[in-house]
């Protein structure tokens, strides 16, 4: 389509296609994510198998497609997200958050990776009742999910992942304990930096793309908290992030 | 058999969500763009509309502004299917009365189908 066309249509669509332009990195993960929601939702509809049997190769060459497909476009979201946050684009859309709730939220939308890997877990609040605290939902959201799905992700088959939340002085913590790989003592330095990966990251195959836990540092501290771990190689890690109770961050 | 309207501009798109919710056993109509999709939603009557945003002519918020004009189809159910996902575009959604606002790229298309359902159901 022609940016000086005559056709009022294309004008009126023009008005909203100019506002994204001002936003390349909106307009770009648009552009990218259309493609990308197309293989992803023709995969789908071949796994089915609705139109006819597949041999084992095929089905496992398709689940591969799938697979670097929704790699892509986690890459494509923590990419738009990073931008945000460097950007200082951040829109902070303050509510109270009720963290239990919001916690078991994204275990039970966790729950088929937890069961398909056999991972027990247990969530435990200490000294409850938790006062709410005053931050963003959907990134805090964003957070306990990047956490969390680091947890699963280095923790093998038939562990064991251990989250707690408590209230320590004036803040919220949030900790998630896993039996996986650990962090070997030399790259514990680097892991919250853009991009890295721990070398036991592709001795298990995990497919992150090494942006998660940048992510959540840079959100939890847009609220005024703190993200933390503790790690040793062979014995698991455990993330911790701190929220201020009843007061806005940044 | 509930009827539902797909207005999405990507051929591939609209192909692909059309294929699973037909195989649902619902009936389908589709639109590549706003004005039109307003002239199919008068006869059709769909019981729920699936609505792009970044369409060629009216944007899908244009559409749910003129979809208000209409008493006849004025409530018709929408359920925003996009892959802009800025909070600014969600929360305008939302307040114009879209029922749920779904970026495509992380919604398996089964998901896609059970939410429709699930507001069919309502």
């Amino acid at each position: 389509m022609g940016l000086f066309s005559d056709n009022p249509k294309h004008d009126q669509r023009n008005e909203m296609e100019e506002r994204l332009k001002t936003d390349f990195v909106t307009l770009s993960s648009h552009q990218l994510r259309t493609p990308l929601s197309a293989v992803k939702w023709f995969t789908e509809i071949l796994l089915t198998e609705r139109f006819g049997k597949m041999n084992k190769k095929q089905l496992d060459y398709l689940k591969e497609i799938h697979r670097s497909n929704e790699r892509a476009i986690a890459l494509v979201n923590d990419l738009l997200q990073v931008s945000r946050v460097e950007e200082g684009k951040l829109h902070m859309d303050y509510t109270k958050i009720d963290m239990p709730r919001l916690i078991e939220e994204v275990i039970d939308a966790n729950k088929s990776s937890l069961q398909s890997d056999n991972i027990t877990y247990n969530f435990e609040i200490i000294n409850g009742p938790i006062p709410p605290v005053t931050g963003d939902k959907i990134k805090i959201r964003r957070v306990i999910q990047n956490v969390f799905s680091n947890a699963v992700k280095y923790t093998q088959k038939h562990g064991r992942i251990d989250m707690a939340l408590k209230r320590h002085e004036k803040n919220v913590v949030f900790s998630v304990k896993d039996s996986g790989v650990g962090i070997p003592a030399d790259q514990q330095e680097h892991i919250f930096e853009k991009f890295f990966r721990g070398s036991n990251a592709a001795r298990i195959q995990t497919d992150g793309t090494g942006l998660g836990l940048y992510i959540a540092r840079s959100l939890i501290e847009a609220h005024g908290g703190k993200i933390w771990f503790e790690s040793q190689e062979g014995q698991g890690s455990t993330f911790y992030f701190s929220l201020p109770i009843g007061r806005k961050g940044h | 058999m509930s009827k539902i309207l797909v207005i999405e501009d990507e051929p591939a798109i609209q192909k692909a969500i059309a294929e699973a919710l037909r195989g649902e056993g619902f009936e389908i109509e589709t639109s590549f763009d706003a004005e039109e999709g307003l002239n199919i939603t008068k006869m059709f009557r769909p019981d729920l509309i699936l609505l792009d945003l970044l369409l060629p002519g009216k944007n899908g918020f244009e559409f749910m502004n003129d979809l208000k004009k209409e008493p006849d189809i004025a409530n018709t159910p929408i359920v925003i299917l996009s892959n802009l996902g800025d909070e600014e575009e969600i929360k305008q959604g939302m307040s114009l009365g879209a029922k749920d606002y779904l970026i495509k790229a992380d919604y398996d298309l089964q998901d896609v189908v059970k939410i429709v359902k699930k507001y069919l159901e309502n």
